[in-house]
């Protein structure tokens, strides 16, 4: 079956719940894209200027494009994944079987 | 179900391929004395992958099974296919040699592939799993006019996947023949042959299981690596007092930055390793690479299709999360490789073997293992350059995966058959055009070879930034969205993408090429006029007239200063002349090989457009296209699907009954 072929013109009302849940998973995406893009773009660009400072032993802007932003975003992408599953329960839409 | 046949052809095909290669090697990496150490441990590892495939072709019995794996995939075991699929040749090999020849800025190469995935989960992945069911074209059809959209879906999926597909064909056959010295055209055969084999027999559930194996073989080479280079050069801060204190570190940089070196101490010399600068040098340039490997990635087909393959969004999530920490640890890692490899070989010894860095790692391997004399040191660098070969055949197979769905499940099921196939059928003409891509990889592969194919991979990421990524996230997140919109992005931007890279500074400009050779050879030509003098200057009687004024520029010169003349030096300088021949001799040839052409493909004298990645232009007109093709194209239906998308992109309701279906 081809999906969209089947399922038809037919029209679904969106619950006060419904919305609720996607614009709190809105927040957390933009909040999270945020935080990304200061990571990746801004202390990029800045790289020389935070070599000055040390941290670990490493000069900071070397440590952070190095091993500091994966570091982020490995945090960036659990912090996200605990928090959609959290809403789905709270939610009662979360799928049975996560294996 | 696996025949007889099949279990027969497979096992045939385990043996021979690494026997064919064997009388067939010329100048590689390794020396002769090893090459059978280095087949020993390929044949190895391929006949551990084709049981696996043994194993899976038994799986395979429906559509869901070839195409998605039966949804069947746990988050984890998705992880580490994700990060398989992500680990390509170019991260395992291209950044850690990166890395070694330039510091900082090799590392900018793997945090702004590792960027990339950001978007992806955040932004695509989730919706995309509850929606679509086996292709990119799912995605798009689930409110739109599905004929017009599978069309131009699987038009872009096919484009993407053959430009990416005949890179990592090229890609694959110059690195085995540096790696090994197997012939460039047997290698391609090989990586063809070896990919059908994946994924004809085993469809989605192989190359999902080849993906995890080779993540796991090639994270478990880097950790004993690794730990190896710690034991030599510390840990952290001793570790990078290291680096910065390394002579040829210091001399690497100073070679690079050539007269503004001389005021410098060679402890700042070794710090500027660590500082942006050495490689990036046109912003503007990268911004727009960026653009295109963040966007691109998150519409490249093949990346797409394993969300499908998770039965729940639960494990989507859990898989991205796995496989960012293993990315994100891998990339720790490399850190060290590329550092260590420019200690413990030298950049200039990787940049003689390989001018990209390639060969960093394998090489690093052999010296680790106690250098090229050693059975330890040979078996290290064998084992490298197979999970090297590993990584290209799994992700080679993942293309052909993405482009014969497309050619079968959309064009084939949904558009010329309408989805009247029944199930044995759609998965013989899966397999029929897993035969065709395949084939067609190889021929293109063999055909391309010594071509320049850079502006290949800048195609296939910029269509997939221009046409896919606009149309996947505007049918997601914009309501007024409709098959007019996603017709025209998809159009707009693959053609856009396309034109602009063919007058882009990517292809060959004769007139350009013949002006670098012209000057390499006046180059070479005063070079050696310069070194035969001082060549007569050295092997005359001490009596001779004193040395030419400027010493510094050839060393050599300050000698017949001396009583005796060193040999050794006298040797030197006509190697020297031997080398700087060779130099005018290959300039020469390369302006000869031109012949009378004055202009590009194109026609054009030198590039029209000046990035060599279009991005910064084409991504948003593409989102342009599909805005103002929404908007003078009336669509009830798209509207009227909305809010069902609204509720299942986000839930996935409905997406484990698609995938049971």
């Amino acid at each position: 079956m081809i999906l969209g072929v089947e399922s038809g013109p037919h029209q679904m009302q969106l619950s006060a719940e419904q919305k609720e849940y996607w614009h709190r998973n809105l927040r957390v995406t933009i909040l999270l894209l945020a935080v990304w893009f200061v990571v990746t773009f801004v202390m990029g660009y800045f790289a020389r200027e935070l070599n000055t400072i040390t941290f670990l032993g490493f000069p900071l802007g070397f440590y952070m494009s190095a091993q500091g932003s994966l570091i982020v975003y490995v945090a960036i992408i659990g912090y996200y994944a605990h928090y959609m599953n959290r809403l789905d329960d709270a939610y009662g839409d979360r799928e049975h079987g996560d294996k | 179900m696996m025949t007889l046949k099949n279990k027969i052809w497979l096992g045939i095909l385990a043996c021979v391929l690494p026997l064919i290669s064997l009388p067939v090697f010329a100048q590689g990496a390794v020396a002769d004395k090893w090459k059978w150490l280095t087949f020993l441990v390929f044949g190895t590892i391929i006949c551990i992958t084709m049981y696996v495939t043994y194993l899976a072709a038994k799986r395979v019995k429906t559509t869901a099974d070839f195409y998605a794996a039966g949804g069947g995939v746990s988050g984890l075991q998705n992880g580490w296919a994700i990060a398989g699929d992500y680990l390509s040749a170019a991260s395992f090999l291209g950044i850690a040699g990166l890395i070694s020849l330039y510091g900082y800025d090799g590392f900018m190469y793997s945090v702004g592939w590792l960027v990339a995935y950001i978007t992806v989960l955040l932004v695509i992945a989730e919706p995309c799993r509850n929606i679509g069911k086996y292709t990119l074209s799912d995605i798009l059809a689930y409110r739109n006019d599905p004929k017009k959209v599978r069309i131009v879906g699987a038009l872009s999926t096919i484009t993407v996947s053959t430009f990416y597909l005949t890179a990592q064909m090229v890609g694959a056959g110059v690195l085995i023949k540096t790696l090994i010295g197997i012939d460039y055209e047997i290698s391609v055969i090989a990586v063809g042959v070896l990919m059908l084999g994946y994924v004809l027999f085993g469809g989605m559930v192989a190359t999902t299981w080849v993906q995890i194996i080779k993540a796991i073989l090639l994270v478990c080479a880097s950790i004993v690596m690794v730990i190896m280079v710690w034991s030599q050069y510390g840990f952290l801060g001793e570790f990078l007092n290291n680096v910065v204190n390394d002579p040829k570190v210091q001399q690497r940089v100073a070679t690079m930055l050539g007269d503004k070196a001389k005021n410098l101490s060679p402890a700042e010399l070794g710090q500027i390793f660590l500082e942006p600068g050495l490689f990036l040098k046109v912003p503007l340039d990268q911004i727009s690479l960026g653009m295109a490997l963040v966007f691109g990635t998150a519409g490249m087909p093949h990346i797409l299709m394993r969300f499908f393959t998770v039965p729940t969004a639960q494990a989507a999530r859990k898989s991205v999360n796995w496989a960012m920490a293993i990315i994100g640890g891998f990339y720790v890692l490399t850190l060290f490789l590329g550092m260590g490899s420019a200690m413990k070989v030298g950049p200039a010894n990787i940049a003689a073997i390989d001018a990209g860095g390639n060969m960093a790692n394998p090489l690093l391997a052999q010296a680790l293992g106690g250098g090229p004399d050693s059975l330890m040191g040979n078996f290290m660098m064998a084992f490298v350059a197979a999970v090297a070969f590993a990584t290209i055949v799994a992700v080679v197979a993942g293309l052909v995966l993405a482009a014969a769905s497309a050619m079968a499940h959309d064009l084939y099921v949904g558009v010329i058959k309408e989805g009247h196939v029944s199930q044995e059928q759609q998965v013989k003409a899966a397999r029929i055009a897993t035969i065709l891509v395949g084939a067609m990889a190889i021929v293109i592969g063999i055909s391309a070879k010594g071509q320049n194919v850079a502006h290949l991979v800048a195609l296939a990421f910029a269509v997939a930034s221009s046409a896919n990524f606009p149309c996947v996230l505007m049918t997601l997140f914009w309501k007024r969205c409709n098959t007019g919109g996603i017709v025209a992005g998809m159009i707009v931007g693959t053609f856009l993408a396309i034109g602009l890279v063919m007058v882009s500074p990517n292809l060959t400009y004769p007139l350009a090429v013949k002006a670098a050779n012209e000057k390499i050879v006046k180059a070479s030509d005063d070079k050696l006029a310069k070194l035969n003098a001082d060549l007569t200057a050295a092997t005359m009687p001490p009596a001779a007239p004193a040395a030419p004024a400027d010493a510094a520029a050839a060393p050599a010169a300050a000698m017949p200063a001396m009583p005796a003349v060193d040999p050794a030096v006298i040797e030197k300088m006509k190697a020297e002349i031997a080398k700087t021949e060779k130099a005018k001799k290959a300039a020469t040839d390369k302006i000869a090989s031109l012949g009378s052409d004055m202009t590009s493909i194109m026609g054009l004298e030198k590039p029209w457009f000046e990035l060599r990645n279009p991005g910064l232009y084409s991504i948003p007109l593409g989102f342009l296209a599909v805005i103002l093709g929404s908007l003078m194209y009336k669509d009830k239906r798209a509207e009227d699907m909305w809010d069902e998308l609204y509720v299942r992109q986000n839930t996935g309701i409905l997406a484990a009954k698609a995938t049971a279906h």
